[in-house]
């Protein structure tokens, strides 16, 4: 129910109410707007406005206004840091060294690496592949930096801190100086592949998911003269490699020539017994002759 | 101005991209929200800018909406907030002196004298309230919403539409039955109103 006051306001408001032929106009122009907007491949609203006619008659207004404001900024950027760091800038370095290098892309990240890889990304988002060598991070703690690091068996996320990722041939070693650490293991055959946290001191070291690379990379670094490293990377492949598979018995096969070089000779017999009973054939009478050697030697270390 | 309904089919194929449910979305409510755009201000801003700004707005985030039945009060949340921003520019213009701050605009640009003076008179009522009365008196005055659906578009209590309301109807009364100058000769407005009823 309304009371006369209320009733004189809706007239008046009725007889200055918007048009049939306003209300055309708006149509009209928000159409247009819209179509400009479709055409102009995803520039942004800001970056229009500031290409607007309005926009630029008033900025035309207010030039020396305009130019001192601008002259201010220039001035306190440069006394506050001396170079300009824009949140939104991209970035794309090849880091590439065999000596030790120092590189600070942002003012909140610190690198000192060798070997190489490259870092992408934006200020606050940093990406880096790290392909081989050893990369120690040092990232600002509370600066809103959230850095990674790839390889081809980790990923491993910063959370303000300072750390080390070793890309050698066996596989990815994360060490954490300061701060905290997330890693995740890109082995889809884990237990879990949840990321890891590492706190202050401790380390952590993801290896390859495949028998195969395992393979190749125990011959390397049997070759390179790294036995234990080597030795370890056997036997993950062969914790990974089902019974059967060629590759475990190239695997078995690797892991007896280390072991008797070690003079092992009681791990060997056991894995040439493996060879033998699985049935493998490339290797065959090679691992016969060994078991034969073992058998007429005493049994010892 | 008859009001539309929001239609829940139509909100849900333009927040999915429809082209053509976008372009029925914007016929339908471009009345609107320039009537909204030309009483939530007092009269100072262009209400066709304002309502540009709140209809692109809307047309391009409508994905966002998650749901369709909360579309009038998502575009009366949008069309405060963009009459808002419209103001602070006009005042930030203001201190440039590129235009009066106090400037009234000619809300009637094809020179129609007496839509031009019921504007004035409306936004004179209008801005000597503040938002939330005002607000009110759009919606449940001159829109005549019932207040359960006015409680809706402000996603405030039925009860706080009722109070807001009795608040503006008391100013109302007072502003109208006190300023004889503004309202030019209260007795025949008072008239011609009751000659509609």
């Amino acid at each position: 129910m309304s009371t006369p006051h209320e009733k004189w306001l809706q007239r008046r408001a009725s007889v200055g109410a918007v048009t049939s032929g306003e209300a055309d106009r708006l149509v009209r122009r928000v159409e247009a707007t819209m179509e400009y907007a479709g055409s102009m491949d995803g520039a942004s609203w800001w970056s229009r406005a500031w290409t607007s006619p309005g926009t630029l008659l008033f900025v035309a207004a207010h030039r020396r206004a305009m130019v001192g404001l601008a002259a201010i900024l220039l001035a306190s950027t440069l006394a506050l840091g001396g170079s300009l760091h824009w949140s939104s800038a991209r970035l794309d370095q090849f880091l590439e060294s065999e000596l030790a290098t120092t590189l600070s892309p942002t003012p909140e990240v610190a690198l000192l690496y060798t070997g190489s890889g490259r870092i992408q990304g934006r200020r606050k988002s940093p990406r880096i592949d790290w392909r081989v060598g050893t990369l120690q991070v040092s990232v600002q703690p509370s600066a809103g930096v959230d850095l990674v690091v790839e390889t081809d068996e980790a990923t491993v996320q910063v959370h303000g801190t300072r750390f080390s990722v070793t890309k050698d041939l066996l596989g990815t070693m994360v060490e954490v100086e300061n701060g905290l650490v997330g890693v995740t293991c890109l082995n889809p055959n884990a237990a879990s592949s949840d990321e890891l946290f590492l706190a202050a001191g401790k380390s952590h070291r993801c290896l390859p998911n495949r028998p195969s690379t395992l393979l190749g990379r125990a011959r390397a670094l049997h070759s390179m003269g790294k036995a234990t490293m080597a030795r370890q990377a056997a036997q993950m492949g062969l914790e990974l490699a089902s019974p059967g598979d060629p590759v475990r018995g190239e695997l078995l096969a690797l892991q007896v020539e280390m072991l008797l070089m070690d003079s092992l000779t009681e791990q060997a017999a056991g894995l040439v017994k493996e060879y033998l009973d699985e049935g493998y054939e490339a290797r065959r009478e090679d691992m016969q002759q060994v078991a034969e050697i073992l058998r007429q030697r005493p049994t010892g270390h | 101005m008859e009001k539309p309904q929001p239609n829940p089919g139509l909100i849900l194929a333009a927040s999915k991209g429809d082209q053509r449910a976008k372009h029925r979305l914007l016929e339908q409510w471009a009345p609107v929200v320039l009537g909204w755009c030309t009483w939530l201000d007092d009269g100072r801003i262009d209400p066709e800018d304002a309502a540009h700004d709140v209809l692109v707005t809307v047309l391009t985030s409508i994905g966002s909406l998650r749901n369709p039945e909360a579309f009038q009060a998502w575009l009366f949340v949008t069309t405060k907030r963009v009459v808002g921003r419209h103001r602070r520019k006009l005042w930030l213009r203001s201190c440039f002196s590129v235009l009066e701050e106090n400037e009234y605009r000619d809300p009637s640009p094809d020179g129609d004298a007496e839509r031009h003076q019921a504007r004035r008179e409306v936004h004179q009522i209008l801005g000597k309230l503040p938002d939330d009365l005002r607000q009110v008196m759009l919606l449940c005055i001159i829109e005549e919403r019932s207040s359960s659906e006015a409680a809706a578009i402000l996603h405030v209590p039925v009860g706080t539409v009722k109070s807001r309301l009795r608040r503006a109807r008391s100013r109302l009364q007072r502003r109208l039955g006190r300023d004889k100058a503004i309202m030019g000769d209260p007795a025949s407005a008072l008239s011609s109103a009751n000659g509609q009823e």
